[in-house]
């Protein structure tokens, strides 16, 4: 089904092949090693998922992609640059609510607008356009504190879509929603990425989330964190995120008995 | 659960207290109530209109409501300023946290001998000294309001491009605004105290002038008179702050 595009879409020719490259990271946190020689790479317009066992140092990853922490180690690069400091090439999605509580919806949405400059009448008419994209038109006056969950996850992400990144940082972002509501966004997310070519790097917990939103699945040891393995789901037929269809069941066990290993338990 | 209380009986009793307090300190006899030192209800409030009529009180008065708006503009905007400053890095943070509380520490009324040093006895130096008072519970809200902020929304607003200016006018401030509305209300009846304290020291008009030279020539009436109406402009002052403090901290 063909959807609205967005004003402008970012324009990802300039990225190249590969859009982010970690390059032999190690990072230690409080004499704690968090990152052992991570090395991996992610292609333009790939969705990757990490998925590894809780406290492994995913998120830390994610930090590192979005250029708000420096490796003591190695290298991350962005289109071929090293990141030295915010990386705002990227949008980053967080499982915290990140809403300024004061502003309303709309004044929410298009605030990364302000921050560049854009004219107020644009600003509204952009933030009214991606508000009624992810399905919260007649919701534009109100306050956080007045949406449920989803429809604040909805906010979020329409506040980081808005200024048009050329890449998704996803750190579990729908791990407190409701199931249905879950999939839901998750579906809207996947051709909103597909539609925009948009590169993602996904962190979850979430096995079924990562095989049916992920081209590349990627499986991180417990902490300190090293790369284990990375199965490829991009060619995988059936996929659903609802549920594992019985034909693609191994992926789940092989990634379920990947866990299982990093956590320790029987 | 407590019943509540009819507020008709409430308001009832109040005024038959406030009443029988006035009637007590007015018909109380000489050899109980030495009205030398305490004054008689009906002086006090004589001494109140002929204060009104040549304009004393309307003078006076209005030199301390200069004296505390003042202070608060100069100790809030500075307080602030500063907060800011030291919630912006942990240099800043360094140099300045531990300053501002040493003089915290000090008990500022040592300061008025100071500034009349510098300044003079005259309304200069109870602005400067009013200024000093609040400015800490401004410095502290801000500086308290920004390591309250989730890290997430600064990093949000690094990702967004925003100019450390932006970060301020669109992230810290309004973050603080509870916090601003607080100290607010915590500083409006204490730039009262240290206005009137700093004019009973050494002044030459304002309430606090009334007070004490009602004091050193035995006038009583004139005494009660000026904190009467001290206390109704204070407590005036409060009210709307308060008032209008919280509906603007309000995020809903």
């Amino acid at each position: 089904m063909p959807r609205p595009i967005l004003a402008a879409e970012p324009d990802v020719s300039r990225l190249g092949k590969k859009v982010l490259s970690f390059d032999n990271v190690s990072l230690n946190y409080d004499g704690l090693s968090i990152l052992d020689n991570v090395s991996f790479e992610v292609e333009r317009g790939e969705f990757v998922a990490l998925i590894g066992p809780s406290g492994c140092g995913k998120t830390t990853l994610l930090n590192l992609a979005a250029g708000l922490a420096t490796p003591a180690s190695g290298t991350v690069r962005y289109a071929g640059e090293i990141l030295r400091s915010a990386n705002t090439s990227a949008g980053y999605l967080t499982q915290e609510d990140a809403l300024l509580p004061w502003r309303d919806v709309i004044s929410n949405v298009s605030l990364p607008l302000e921050i560049k400059g854009v004219a107020r009448a644009e600003r509204v008419e952009r933030a009214r356009a991606i508000l009624a994209k992810v399905g919260l038109k007649g919701f534009e006056r109100h306050k956080p504190h007045q949406l449920s969950g989803g429809m604040r996850k909805r906010v979020s992400l329409a506040r980081t879509l808005i200024y048009q990144p050329e890449t998704l940082l996803l750190d579990e972002p729908f791990g407190a929603l409701d199931a249905q509501t879950r999939v839901l966004i998750q579906e809207e997310l996947l051709s909103i990425c597909k539609d925009l070519g948009l590169t993602v790097l996904l962190v979850t917990h979430d096995i079924v989330e990562a095989i049916g939103l992920a081209d590349r699945v990627v499986l991180i040891s417990k902490r300190p964190a090293r790369l284990c393995a990375t199965i490829d789901v991009a060619h995988v037929a059936n996929r659903r995120l609802s549920r594992i269809e019985p034909q693609n069941e191994r992926y789940f066990d092989q990634i379920w008995d990947h866990l299982r290993s990093q956590t320790g338990g029987g | 659960m407590q019943p509540s209380a009819n507020p008709i009986l409430v308001v009832t009793l109040r005024l038959l207290l406030l009443l029988i307090a006035i009637g007590l300190w007015q018909f109380l006899p000489s050899s109980v109530l030495d009205e030398f030192l305490w004054s008689r209800p009906l002086d006090v409030l004589a001494q109140m209109s002929s204060w009104i009529m040549d304009g004393t009180l309307l003078w006076n008065a209005a030199d301390t409501l200069v004296t505390v708006g003042l202070g608060l503009v100069l100790g809030g905007a500075v307080g602030v300023a500063l907060g800011l400053l030291a919630g912006f890095s942990i240099v800043t943070e360094r140099l300045l946290l531990g300053p501002v509380q040493m003089l915290f520490a000090l008990p500022k009324i040592t300061l008025v001998p100071l500034f009349i040093l510098w300044l003079g006895v005259g309304t200069q130096q109870h602005i400067v000294f009013t200024a000093v008072v609040v400015f800490f519970f401004f410095f502290f809200a801000i500086f308290n309001g920004i390591r309250g902020i989730a890290s997430v929304h600064h990093n949000n607003f690094e990702l967004f491009g925003a100019s450390p200016w932006q970060m301020c006018r669109l992230l810290v401030l309004p973050a603080c605004r509870g916090w601003i509305a607080l100290s607010l209300r915590l500083a409006v009846p204490y730039a009262f105290v240290s206005a009137v304290s700093a004019e009973v020291v050494a002044s030459t008009s304002g309430l606090g002038y009334l007070v004490k030279t009602s004091a050193s020539v035995m006038n009583a009436s004139g005494m009660f008179a000026a904190m009467i109406v001290l206390l109704i402009v204070s407590l005036a002052c409060s009210l709307t702050i308060n008032r209008y403090a919280s509906n603007w901290a309000r995020f809903d």
